[in-house]
């Protein structure tokens, strides 16, 4: 199999995540208190340990997995994050640099780890090891030597800095920021066509007219294109993923079958950057958390073998992944009395808590059930990883599970990048766009065929009876009644129904690029993003889905 | 809690000043164009088009129930790294550097932990993260 195109992903992400190290073992040098960067240190060398375990260097993930043990005592108070511990750590954080940098040049990104593993291991949990005051003990006889090799690193160090200089206009990252700027350029060009097409409109010049028709095919042509560029089949990722699922359920002797559905479907590249992270911790929870072990299987009439699923479906302007299990499931009870040993939860609240809002509490920082550490998923970090990279990414996460039948994690993304039609409708003095492929029809309705089913309006169409809602009211603007003997309606579907809605006027249909609304209007319902007009005006893109 | 220096942006709601760290500021523009935005909460004034970003604008003196100032004529972009957001205010004074003290509640505002002394005075330091994640909670509750 082809490890290249997953090795550039992975090698773009993991060297941002140790550039991520080396600020925050800085900053927290400066000032040890700030949990958060204790929380996201330990998330780094956690994601790390994953990645590298999952492309099989097996010498990063194992140093990575020693950093994480200590942060994890420093996260418990065990630790003091003094200056040993920094300097260990960024010793550390040096090497991971070195592996990867000879991964870059097509090496092993093997490294002789012993030594340092042995530095950390002492760290870790030094209350519970009195045996370690021999190996401290050692360890001080083995200074000068120590020494001798730090001033080798600075060097080290030194010429490191150049070469990642060198290496980081080469990542995947700043060739996708590129793209980035590629299409949002395409939707300002598109934007500025528009423009220039209602200039046109008034002048009446046959030559202007040509050029601009000529100018709309060129931009269209040039959209495409763009779009293309960033489409990668789901594959790129998903491809390494059996590999990986077979690995885990030899290491912790489970037999698993592994179904992977929607391979083919295209995905915009940022989505699947940010997407194979998140999907790592989730099948490695599936197989470590999720699957019973065969004989408990056996004995409670399941089959032997355990099935992992990995669904992937694009619902329109949305892609949504589900990533389910036949195991164990999750007892939500279970689930809150852990939550609340951990002090994550008051024990007042434990009847408020629903089955639905204790399967979340798995994506609390340093929430685990694993009952012990393993090499294999480590303390169910993954979740608060999981959930705040899907947030960041304007998605949703939910859980579903059922004790002694298994868990469903469903993902919904949006698609980040989008050039859509949109219909432009006005509601009082407002202008606002829905997506055409949200819409069935639109019509002038005579005012005389609405009537009144309860107290809901309705109308007939082709022997439908159809709900009628007001985009004012939706909107929240006030209500104007309509004196026309005909009132535009456009039908859509809400909820599954179709659905009547009555606007003031229809402006027309134009390509829009669309925005995401972001932080922190992301949520906002009904709506789907922003989008700039030809004039420069803003107008919302409401998600009739939402209503 | 270390004390280290720090640069921060002065402006005012009203008659009382706040800080904002000054890199969590992209820009400071004056107050424009802005085109409505039905749906959100009311505490926002609408959203602009921000070198060809349409950014919300957040009434920051609606939102901590002071009195709305319609004439606030300045508007801060904060980090596009951040948020896509802009808070509009009603006077920017200048960016100083100072050390940052615990004072809860200062500025009388409720989640203000901190302030920064300029000129003798304590001036309440906004954190924008937990603006944000109050804003977010609240999203929709128009």
């Amino acid at each position: 199999m082809d490890m290249s195109q997953y090795k550039e992903l992975f090698l773009s992400e993991a060297t941002e995540h140790v550039r991520g190290m080396n600020e925050h073992i800085v900053a927290l040098e400066i000032n040890a208190e700030d949990k958060e960067k204790v929380d996201s240190l330990f998330r780094y060398a956690h994601s790390i340990k994953g990645m590298a375990a999952s492309m099989g260097y097996s010498d990063m993930s194992e140093l990575a997995h020693k950093m994480e043990d200590l942060m994890e005592g420093v996260r418990r108070g065990d630790v003091t994050f003094a200056g040993e511990v920094a300097d260990l750590l960024l010793e550390g954080v040096d090497i991971l640099q070195e592996m990867l940098r000879d991964l870059e040049k097509d090496g092993e990104g093997s490294y002789d780890v012993q030594d340092i593993l042995g530095r950390l291991s002492r760290f870790v949990a030094p209350k519970e090891r009195v045996g370690d005051l021999y190996a401290a003990r050692s360890q001080l006889s083995n200074t000068p030597l120590n020494v001798e090799s730090e001033e080798n690193s600075v060097d080290k160090i030194n010429s490191g800095v150049m070469l990642e200089r060198r290496e980081f206009r080469q990542t995947v990252r700043v060739k996708t920021e590129l793209l980035d700027r590629l299409i949002n350029v395409t939707g300002e060009l598109i934007t500025n066509k528009h423009r220039l097409v209602m200039l046109e409109r008034g002048l009446g010049s046959a030559a202007l007219t040509e050029s601009v028709t000529q100018l709309s095919r060129l931009l269209q042509i040039l959209h495409g294109e763009v779009m293309k560029v960033r489409l990668m089949p789901f594959a790129a990722i998903a491809e390494c993923f059996p590999r990986m699922v077979r690995d885990l359920a030899k290491k912790s002797g489970k037999e698993v079958l592994f179904v992977v559905e929607g391979t083919e479907i295209e995905l915009d590249r940022g989505i699947l950057e940010a997407l194979a992270d998140p999907l790592i911790h989730l099948l490695r929870n599936a197989v470590d958390h999720g699957l019973e072990t065969a004989s408990a299987r056996v004995s409670s009439g399941k089959p032997a073998a355990g099935t992992v699923t990995l669904q992937l479906r694009r619902e329109k302007d949305q892609v949504a992944l589900a990533i389910e299990d036949d195991g164990r499931g999750m007892d939500p009870a279970a689930l809150i009395e852990s939550a609340i040993a951990r002090k994550l939860v008051k024990p007042e609240e434990r009847g408020s808590i629903s089955p639905r809002q204790a399967f979340m509490l798995t994506c609390i920082p340093g929430f685990s059930t694993a009952k012990q550490v393993t090499d294999i998923s480590g303390r169910g970090v993954g979740m608060d990883i999981v959930r705040s990279s899907v947030l960041s990414l304007g998605g949703n996460l939910s859980i579903d599970s059922v004790v002694g039948k298994g868990t469903r994690i469903t993902v919904r993304l949006p698609l980040m990048v989008a050039i859509i039609h949109v219909l432009l409708v006005g509601c009082s003095s407002l202008t606002v766009g829905i997506p055409v492929m949200r819409i069935h029809r639109t019509l002038e309705l005579d005012r005389l065929l609405i009537t009144n089913c309860g107290r809901q309006k309705v109308f007939s169409l082709a022997d439908e009876e159809i709900p009628l809602l007001s985009l004012n009211r939706i909107v929240g603007e006030p209500f104007m009644p309509f004196t026309g003997k005909t009132i535009p309606v456009l039908v859509t579907e809400v909820r599954g129904k179709k659905v009547g809605i009555i606007v003031d006027r229809f402006v027309g249909q134009q390509e829009l690029f669309i925005k995401p609304l972001g932080r922190p209007l992301g949520k906002l319902r009904v709506v789907a993003g922003f989008a700039i007009l030809g004039d420069g005006s803003v107008v919302m893109i409401l998600d009739t889905l939402g209503m | 809690m270390t004390y280290t220096e720090s640069r921060f942006l002065i402006f005012a709601l009203d008659e009382e000043k706040y800080a904002l760290p000054l890199q969590d500021v992209e820009e400071i523009v004056e107050f424009q164009d802005i085109y409505p935005l039905p749906i959100a909460p009311s505490y926002y004034s609408g959203v602009m088009n921000w070198h060809g970003t349409p950014v919300p604008i957040l009434d920051l003196a609606a939102f901590y129930k002071k009195a709305s100032l319609n004439d606030g004529n300045k508007v801060l972009v904060l980090d596009r790294k951040i948020a896509n957001l802009a808070l509009r205010v009603h006077s920017v004074f200048g960016i100083v550097s100072g050390v940052v003290d615990s004072a809860p509640g200062a500025g009388g505002i409720d989640g203000v932990e901190n302030s920064v002394v300029v000129c003798g005075s304590k001036i309440a330091v906004l954190e924008i993260e937990k603006l944000l994640l109050l804003l977010e909670e609240g999203v929709n509750s128009r």
